[in-house]
């Protein structure tokens, strides 16, 4: 440090989050429990029922997951790069880590899904065993199958929702009649030629998970799946709460001390961390189609997750600091930020095109078809390339070349109004990125409005912030105690 | 302080009057150099430097360095690599044939390759883009790197400041200011006396 003063904490640096920050926590969670009530209502009759419900649970508990995730990413690496400038903003990540035993909660409704969901949701939980031994997957949705083959012979028209689900049940028919029965009541029969088309893809789908479900069921069951998750999540939790404690402790001495201790722990923690996150994206995201199959699966996820970690941590070092906390974060540690969030979107790019790069060279039939469905393909007339195609060009141009370019400058790093408009932005194609992952397994080629989808977004949405606020005003929203505080305080970015 | 080897004695090698290149002033502390740096720029000057053993923070804004245009030079580097990788993958890969007529030696059309590889049509832009990525970055890491060469007038074989015996602790415990000779408000004596008055503990004049 070149500066003869040390930099001190101003008084409203130590302040704590008061009423106002606790009674919007629960307001929010309250909010939040409402929306999810909601949103079961509205999939209850708008049609979609369960299944839909599901996928739009999954699509927001994987985005605010990520979030928090990220958080834990955040406090680790930079404790394993002995980062000095991030000192000042840790407190925000460090308590968004430490949000995980909620997290963990949310979780439950997946797993009910598993065991009670008869695959609606994961296919591969609802398989069974043959009597020769061999896992297959029983039909999704029987039921829909017969209530549908009874309304044609009524006369009924399906709504188009109801219509649409019926050509997702992943049914292996082992006897004739039951093929030849399902084929007749498939949903995909839409007048125009591609029906055809739509048609012999879910034909060569089933066959392929009839192939490679039992391959995969040695991983994918609901009893190695739930042990699996139980040790993610209790690690994440474990991670979290012990960095939150550990840096709080530092205010009632050994700082040294305890930094170091944490800086140990970083290593074998990234390391953890980069392990259980890559199996739970596996199992999260990939299995809900238990065909598909990417290797660069985890570092796709692991940058979408970090790239709305930062922003997120951004947006709430913004609001504090509009409310008069904080007043010692400057400039600098907005640029610092800004930099990651320029090199997680370049980043993200980079991975999301070299998966798909290799995917589209490879040009085998089980992996090709995942991007088909989410409506990247070249062939003419293709019935796929349709609505999701719009939103693969969303995703191309808003999450990668349009802030890109936003971003390229260092004097928008350095300006706070431009920064959060980007954060906002950035959060929102984080979000239509895992919709546009999650959501093609419910429905391609065309696009449900995602009303549940979003109703799923406040309610964990509002869960999930507003219990992290309300940890938030458990501490100083300052790492006090830690000794690099005041290297942060007087950081300068030279470039 | 210590003796120090003496450095080669080339202020005497030519009968040629020597040209003044400038003059440096030595302090002993960050803060007085910082402190000085701020009023030499106060007082007008344009060509002058500070030289200290290690980064000084804020010592860019007390010098008032403007922002290099480094960047633009990086940037119009990479989109040309841009465009040389689209037309090295089109141009190879997607086209029958380029006339290029005003070419000498070019008489014959360069002809693409038109390989078909893994059957995939001859323009196909996801397979091109490893190679367009690569020229951006390769052309952009010339200009940051060759750029930043030009801009500081490297390599420089020789430095007149450094034939002064007191100047080499710039790298070891002492802090210069130096002014030079083709600033328009440089006058020897009055600058030499402005340095002195800043709380130099030296002041020495260097010549070509």
């Amino acid at each position: 440090m070149a500066h003869h003063h040390e930099p001190v904490l101003k008084d409203d640096d130590k302040r704590r989050l008061g009423a106002g920050a606790r009674s919007f926590g629960l307001t929010a969670v309250v909010v939040g429990i409402v929306a999810l009530i909601v949103a079961v209502v509205v999939a209850m009759i708008g049609g979609g029922g369960w299944e839909r419900f599901g996928f739009a649970y999954v699509i927001n508990y994987s985005y605010f997951l990520s979030i928090t995730l990220g958080a834990l990413f955040l406090v680790l690496v930079t404790h394993l790069f002995r980062a000095g400038w991030v000192v000042a903003v840790r407190r925000i990540p460090e308590v968004m880590a430490a949000n995980m035993p909620v997290m963990a909660v949310l979780f439950i409704p997946i797993l009910l899904y598993i065991f009670l969901g008869h695959g609606v949701l994961y296919p591969w939980a609802g398989a069974s065993v043959d009597d020769e031994g061999h896992a297959y997957i029983q039909p999704r949705h029987a039921e829909i199958v017969t209530v549908a083959n009874e309304s044609d012979h009524d006369g009924h028209t399906d709504d188009d929702d109801a219509a649409h689900e019926d050509g997702h049940d992943g049914e292996i028919g082992h006897d004739s009649d039951e093929t030849h029965e399902s084929d007749t009541v498939h949903g995909f029969t839409p007048a125009d030629h591609g029906g055809d088309v739509i048609a012999a893809r879910e034909a060569n789908h089933e066959a392929l998970q009839h192939h490679l479900v039992p391959i995969k069921s040695a991983y994918l069951n609901t009893g190695f799946f739930t042990a699996r998750w139980i040790i993610y999540l209790a690690i994440w939790s474990g991670l979290g709460l012990y960095y939150l404690k550990t840096s709080t402790a530092q205010e009632s001495g050994n700082g040294v001390k305890l930094t170091r201790k944490m800086e140990v722990l970083s290593a074998p923690g990234t390391l953890v961390f980069a392990i259980t996150f890559t199996f739970a994206a596996f199992d999260l995201l990939m299995s809900l189609d238990p065909v598909w199959f990417s290797t660069m699966w985890g570092v796709y996820h692991f940058i979408g997750s970090a790239l709305a970690t930062v922003c997120t941590v951004m947006l709430a070092l913004m609001v504090l600091q509009r409310s008069g906390y904080l007043p010692s974060v400057n400039v600098e540690h907005y640029h610092d930020l800004g930099k990651l969030m320029f090199m997680f979107v370049f980043f993200w790019g980079y991975i999301a095109f070299s998966q798909f790069m290799l995917i589209w060279y490879g040009n085998l039939a089980e992996e090709t078809y995942w991007f088909e469905m989410r409506g990247i393909t070249t062939q003419a007339g293709n019935p796929f390339n349709a609505g999701w195609t719009v939103v693969a060009w969303v995703l191309l141009f808003g999450h990668l070349l349009i802030p890109f370019l936003g971003l390229l400058s260092r004097w928008i790093k350095r300006s706070r109004p431009l920064l959060a408009f980007w954060a906002i932005w950035l959060l929102a194609m984080h979000w239509i990125n895992q919709w546009w992952v999650v959501m093609p397994n419910y429905s391609s080629p065309d696009i449900p409005l995602p009303t549940v989808e979003l109703l799923c977004l406040v309610g964990i949405g509002g869960i999930a912030v507003g219990t992290t606020v309300l940890r938030a005003t458990r501490q100083g929203l300052i790492p006090a105690g830690d000794p690099r505080l005041g290297d942060s305080l007087g950081h300068v970015n030279m470039y | 302080m210590t003796q120090l080897m003496d450095p080669p004695d080339i202020s005497t090698s030519t009968d040629a009057p020597q040209k003044l290149h400038g003059i440096i002033a030595e302090f002993e502390t960050v803060n007085d150099t910082v402190r000085a740096a701020k009023k030499t720029k106060a007082e007008g000057f344009k060509h002058w430097d500070v030289h200290s053993p290690f980064p000084i923070h804020g010592i860019d804004a007390a010098i008032g360095i403007r922002p290099t245009i480094l960047p633009w030079i990086v940037l119009i580097c990479g989109l040309t690599g841009t465009i040389v990788g689209i037309s090295l993958a089109v141009g190879t890969m997607a086209t029958d044939s380029i006339d290029l007529p005003g070419l000498p030696g070019a008489a014959a059309p360069i002809r693409g390759y038109k390989f078909l590889i893994s059957g995939k049509p001859f323009n196909s832009f996801p397979a091109f883009i490893p190679v367009i990525f690569e020229t951006t970055i390769l052309l952009s890491a010339f200009g940051a790197v060759f750029g930043m060469l030009l801009l500081n007038r490297l390599p420089k074989l020789a430095n007149p400041l450094l034939k002064s015996m007191n100047f080499r602790r710039s790298t070891a415990d002492r802090f210069f200011i130096e002014v030079e000779a083709r600033d328009r408000r440089f006058d020897k004596d009055k600058t030499a006396e402005f340095l002195k008055g800043l709380g130099a503990t030296s002041v020495e004049l260097i010549e070509d």
